[in-house]
């Protein structure tokens, strides 16, 4: 008798605890902390923007949001990381345009478009071109036609090598019909000390990064890349008014595995887009200037504008050369 | 000017401004000793707590945590002998041996002296001649950096103890890893065998902890159940104070070094490391007793805890006169900055003088502060060394482990700590001086880059690093550097 009153109630006991757990398997996603990769460090443009949003963010989740630095390899090793955790939903990588010039040769074994769903655009920045403002130019035009004269003489400095700031440089002024030399710098700091101190003639930077020095009268800004004027530089022209066809921007989304179910990107999407409405983030918005295109762009979009940037990168990799 | 200085004194002597002080440098302090959180990450996560503050007490509390992290990071080399930054290694090779020989709390005594004594140097410097220093930074181009890192390597004669030659291999070998990982130049990579451990270079942390750290517990194990050497002879603070005359004696190598500092502190890329190494290297060409060195060499302990120190106001100056950041954690502050809705850059100090003059006295007493914060942690970290080695040495193996991880939240990290540990316990055990691989490692990239970069502004041609005056002189400075051991010699051997 005692024997199968035991058994009944370890039966009882078992039951209890598939029922406990179904019901915590179907419990509501989020339901522990969601962790965002950042594949860059401490303190640049990519962490920044990541924290703003966090920031934004945090009040509207249940669950921690705890953000990692991964850096190395050209923003590649956090991408492979995200590629190697589970599709649950739970990490979220922080993607830059760097990974799109990365998937026309990819360095590791993780891919953009193939391992990942966008869970939206968050920000499309605008470069600007800046000499210093010693410098004997005084407009573009000085500067191109300097560059056509002298071919590789013109010495423009940046970050990344091979990576976003040598192809956006490289690029722009090749559809000019200028070649440059790119000098590959560590950091925006160092790239900004060479130019003030007159060691190379500029760079093609994001604006925010600028806009200090430039109001301060140290550098002078010659262009910006984009279809129309930016408002905190009304002086400046863009590239559609100099008659060129080149408006592309430094670009930050997040995204997910692939194959994270579609409930959990959307409940992602839903409560991302409604960070970007708090008044942190507005606020990091407007001191960063990324309000004269619009960042946001729907998941589908995205993935558009992804593989648009992806075909864009890959002739332009071709023409210099870069890649066969 | 002396008005805003009377209004920044007067506005930090607010409560919250103290209070601000003292929990930026304790914060500072415990992420500086510990080495998972290094100081620019110290100053990241302090950050969000300042929103709400008024301007003034955010950096108050973040500027006294940025000096407080440079200051724990050296506790943790004298007493562990792991380096938290790749500055402390110098500190890590003469403070600790001193601890090892039970005297740590003077070693103690002199690293926070002197540190104390450099930044404040530094932020003196910086009150009177921003402007004049950001403009002689300025005059630094790749040229010139590559001088300076032949002037950094130069001093590896100095580094060797025993045998050059020992030294230079070691220090090739630290150029090698150097050379490991992506390109800076073309984004090609480099011996990583295809693998994505190697795909971002051996960072310093991870090769200096296995080299210095590990390897030194790895030798230890060798004797089981050792009582630790620093407990042998253990003195306390108070019976190891150190005595003016010493400071008297070793007067010249304090005002170099903190010039050194303050200067090389404010170019960007370079900073706190080469300064350090630079002001320790200066010191063992010019000690009276070379031989000392690598086994505890006091005067090499002051020469690079008051470089390292003074690299902060350099690092600063750049930042307020140019909106440019010399180091990680100044990069962080421009952040929090903006938060506050302030632009630092050459208007800064016209519009908004309460601000910049603020940062300096809070700079200047963050300082004091620090001072009197470690004297009284220090008690507590002493009594660490009355641990037996064997509980001892793991729970540094521990710190060893959490500090690499911490560097980029991956194993790999770790992995390759243990594999330079191996290879510093071959080293020890072969007698190579470690010192000479570190500084390889730390000054062969940025050598390399400089180099690559000066022949792409001269389109190839060498003569650019002879025909400008700063480069020729900092080239000619580095051979001389190598030749002065050659001439000095024959005369120490007459005297023998």
């Amino acid at each position: 008798m005692k024997r199968v009153r035991i058994l009944f109630l370890c039966v009882g006991l078992i039951g209890l605890w598939i029922v406990g757990s179904w019901n915590i398997a179907s419990a509501e996603y989020p339901e522990r902390a969601i962790e965002i990769i950042v594949p860059f460090g401490v303190g640049g443009g990519s962490d920044t923007a990541a924290r703003a949003v966090a920031e934004g963010l945090k009040p509207l989740l249940k669950v921690p949001l705890v953000i990692t630095n991964m850096p190395g390899g050209a923003a590649t090793k956090g991408m492979l990381h995200v590629a190697q955790q589970p599709a649950d939903g739970y990490t979220i990588l922080a993607v830059t345009t760097s990974h799109l010039i990365d998937a026309v040769q990819p360095k590791t074994r993780a891919h953009i478009l193939r391992d990942f769903d966008p869970i939206m655009r968050i920000q499309w920045d605008t470069t600007t071109v800046f000499i210093s403002a010693e410098s004997k130019f005084e407009t573009l035009k000085d500067l191109l036609e300097y560059g056509k004269k002298n071919p590789r003489l013109l010495k423009f400095g940046g970050t990344s090598p091979g990576g976003w700031a040598e192809i956006q440089t490289v690029a722009f002024f090749k559809k000019l019909g200028v070649e440059v030399t790119f000098v590959p710098f560590a950091a925006g700091a160092e790239t900004k000390a060479a130019i003030l101190g007159g060691h190379i003639h500029g760079a093609c930077e994001e604006l925010a990064e600028t806009l200090p020095l430039v109001k301060a009268g140290k550098l002078r800004a010659v262009a910006v890349i984009m279809e129309k004027r930016h408002p905190a530089l009304p002086d400046v022209p863009c590239t559609a008014e100099l008659g060129v066809d080149y408006t592309h921007g430094l670009m930050r989304a997040w995204a997910v595995r692939k194959g994270t179910p579609p409930d959990r990107i959307k409940y992602l999407h839903d409560v991302i887009k409604k960070a970007l409405d708090a008044p942190v983030y507005k606020k990091f918005v407007q001191d960063n200037h990324l309000y004269a295109r619009p960042g946001y762009l729907s998941p589908e979009d995205t993935r558009r504008y992804w593989e648009d940037e992806v075909r864009f990168f890959t002739g332009v990799l071709k023409e210099l050369g870069y890649v066969k | 000017m002396l008005e805003h200085y009377l209004t920044a004194f007067s506005t930090i002597f607010l409560p919250q401004n103290l209070l601000a002080l003292c929990l930026g440098g304790l914060w500072g302090l415990m992420a500086g000793a510990l080495p998972g959180i290094s100081t620019s990450m110290g100053v990241v996560l302090l950050t969000p707590f300042t929103y709400s503050m008024s301007p003034l007490t955010a950096f108050t509390i973040l500027v006294s945590a940025y000096c407080g992290g440079i200051t724990g990071g050296s506790i943790t080399s004298i007493l562990f002998g792991i380096p938290g930054e790749p500055s402390s290694v110098p500190t890590v090779i003469e403070g600790h041996s001193l601890a090892k020989q039970g005297r740590a709390a003077y070693a103690l005594w002199v690293f926070l002296l002197c540190s104390i004594g450099g930044g404040l140097f530094s932020v003196f410097v910086m009150m009177a001649a921003t402007p004049l220093i950001a403009n002689f930074a300025l005059q630094f181009g790749p040229p010139e950096y590559f001088g300076l890192t032949m002037l950094g390597l130069s001093v590896v004669s100095g580094l060797s103890g025993g045998s050059v030659l020992k030294g230079l291999i070691s220090c090739l070998f630290g150029i090698f890893l150097a050379t490991i990982g992506t390109d800076g130049i073309t984004g090609v990579e480099r011996f990583t065998f295809g693998t994505t451990i190697l795909l971002g270079g051996i960072s310093f942390i991870t090769a200096m902890v296995g080299l210095l750290a590990v390897s030194e517990i790895l030798i230890e194990a060798e004797e089981p159940f050792q009582q630790y050497k620093g407990s042998v002879d253990y003195k306390g603070m108070r019976g190891e104070m150190p005595r003016v005359s010493e400071f008297k004696r070793h007067w010249l190598i304090l005002t170099k070094s903190p010039i050194i500092g303050t200067v090389i502190g404010a170019l960007p890329g370079a900073g706190a490391t080469i300064a350090a190494f630079l002001a320790y290297g200066e010191a063992a060409r010019s000690s009276k007793n070379p031989e000392k060195f690598g086994h505890g060499a006091v005067d090499g302990l002051m020469a690079a805890e008051c470089a390292n120190n003074a690299s902060t106001g350099g690092s600063m100056t750049i930042l307020l006169s140019l909106g440019i950041p010399g180091s990680n954690t100044t990069a962080m502050l421009i952040a929090a900055f903006m938060i506050h809705g302030l632009q630092p850059g050459p208007l800064l100090l016209g519009q908004r003088p309460d601000i910049v003059y603020g940062i300096f006295v809070a700079m200047l007493m963050a300082n004091l502060f620090l001072l009197g914060l470690t004297i009284i942690g220090i008690r507590l970290f002493l009594q660490l060394n009355r641990l037996p080695y064997s509980v001892f040495s793991v729970a540094i193996m521990i710190l060893c482990v959490v500090g690499a991880f911490g560097l980029s939240n991956n194993m790999d990290d770790i992995y390759l700590m243990f594999l330079f540990g191996l290879i510093g316990y071959y080293m020890r055990k072969y007698s190579f001086p470690i010192a000479p691989a570190v500084l390889g490692l730390v000054l062969g990239n940025l050598a390399e880059l400089s180099l690559r970069r000066t022949l792409l502004l001269s389109l190839g041609d060498p003569l650019i690093l002879i025909s400008r005056p700063i480069s020729a002189i900092l080239l000619a400075a580095s051979i001389f550097s190598i030749l002065y051991p050659l001439f000095k010699r024959p005369k120490a051997l007459k005297s023998v």
